[in-house]
């Protein structure tokens, strides 16, 4: 078995679950979505003939499949229809008649990741990765901005999803 | 352990909550899928490399012909630089792979970086079509052009008057070529740089966020 071998299959022993989030945060489609977790293995695989050790094997993975998914987004021909937005412009879902009624667990999370696939690439990236359960440092060293930019978005992103999610379900405090 | 992360701190539980307890496929690929499918895409790449190659050597060798079997010395010498214009775009070409042909790339860039420097690499190639794609090709065709003129009597009278061959070509003709051609090349140039200012947008917004 080969390095590559051996370091994927460590990754997705440790992150296989993380990545097909992260792909549901990026594509709305079942069957693109599997195309898309699969492009993330295969360039995953690939990468591991230049990892180095220069940073922990998750900050890798991370880079990898979220360079590679917004690479995914950019070129894909079946683009989220309603485009990119930024947290300012989440929308509001109408009001309806039976807003009484409370939306379902899976109504929820689907909401949740309609308002993230919503996002400009970077904030989608920094709220799944904080969503994951990630610090602040850990995600500035994925992206490439300083902790404390990264803590001012986490916290802008979460109050513009809590506050649309609640909308949309009322058990979501 | 931070606000954020203690159980039963509120909304930002709840969201990771929603989060985590998505139902996964949990399907995972085994190591001689991944071995076969990285095959694949690899195969893939040098076919797509191998294409765009051969389309080269087609552009290179009727060229190429035409440089020594040219009809005149202004056809010789613009098939020759045609033929030089087609290495240029074809080196400029190879010298910027996209980022699917240099994998651990992904790995090495901080998002930001990667994300900004594709949008950049791509803006620049679409912002510099002239000077890469169009205007190396300029000189060969108008120089070709000249020599079919010539060739066909249109100018400098150094053949057969044009009413006196059925298959010559009058200025008219070739005025109108001319026009056509400048006409793709600023279809061309135009639409790149619609596009150029698309990546543009793109990296304000980045820059914004």
């Amino acid at each position: 078995m080969s390095s590559s071998d051996e370091l994927y299959k460590e990754a997705i022993g440790a992150f296989g679950p993380a990545l097909e989030r992260l792909a549901r945060g990026y594509e709305a489609d079942a069957e693109m979505r599997r195309d898309l977790l699969q492009e993330i293995h295969i360039a995953l695989w690939r990468s591991f003939s230049g990892f180095d050790g220069r940073c922990s094997l998750r900050t890798w993975v991370y880079r990898v499949a979220h360079n590679r998914a917004v690479s995914y987004v950019r070129t894909s021909r079946f683009r989220n229809e309603r485009g990119i937005v930024n947290e300012s412009e989440i929308e509001t879902p109408a009001p309806r008649e039976d807003r009484e009624l409370e939306l379902d667990r899976a109504q929820a999370q689907e909401r949740l990741l309609s308002l993230i696939r919503q996002l400009p690439p970077l904030n989608r990236q920094i709220i799944c990765l904080h969503l994951e359960g990630m610090d602040a440092a850990s995600i500035a060293e994925i992206v490439g901005l300083s902790t404390s930019h990264v803590h001012t978005k986490v916290h802008r992103l979460k109050e513009a999803l809590i506050e649309d999610v609640r909308k949309g379900k009322s058990h979501v405090r | 352990m931070s606000d954020e992360r203690r159980p039963g701190t509120g909304p930002n539980l709840e969201l990771r909550e929603l989060w985590h307890s998505q139902q996964l496929e949990g399907k995972e690929l085994s190591m001689e899928a991944i071995h076969g499918r990285v095959s694949t895409l690899e195969r893939k790449i040098k076919i797509r490399n191998g294409i765009e190659y051969a389309g080269a050597l087609v552009v290179l060798l009727s060229f190429g012909y035409q440089i020594f079997e040219g009809e005149n010395v202004y056809v010789k010498v613009g098939a020759l630089l045609i033929t030089l214009a087609t290495l240029l775009v074809v080196y400029f070409l190879r010298t910027r792979g996209s980022a699917a042909d240099m994998p651990e790339e992904l790995g090495r860039a901080a998002s930001l970086d990667f994300y900004r420097a594709s949008l950049e690499r791509q803006r620049d190639l679409h912002q510099s079509v002239w000077y890469w794609y169009l205007l190396p090709f300029v000189p060969g065709v108008a120089v070709s052009l000249f020599g079919f003129a010539v060739r066909d009597g249109a100018i400098l009278n150094q053949a057969a008057p044009i009413a006196e061959r059925g298959d010559a070509t009058d200025a008219a003709s070739i005025l109108m070529f001319v026009g056509f051609i400048a006409a793709v090349f600023f279809f061309v140039a135009a639409l790149n740089k619609r596009r150029a200012r698309k990546l543009q947008a793109e990296l304000d917004a980045l820059e914004e966020q």
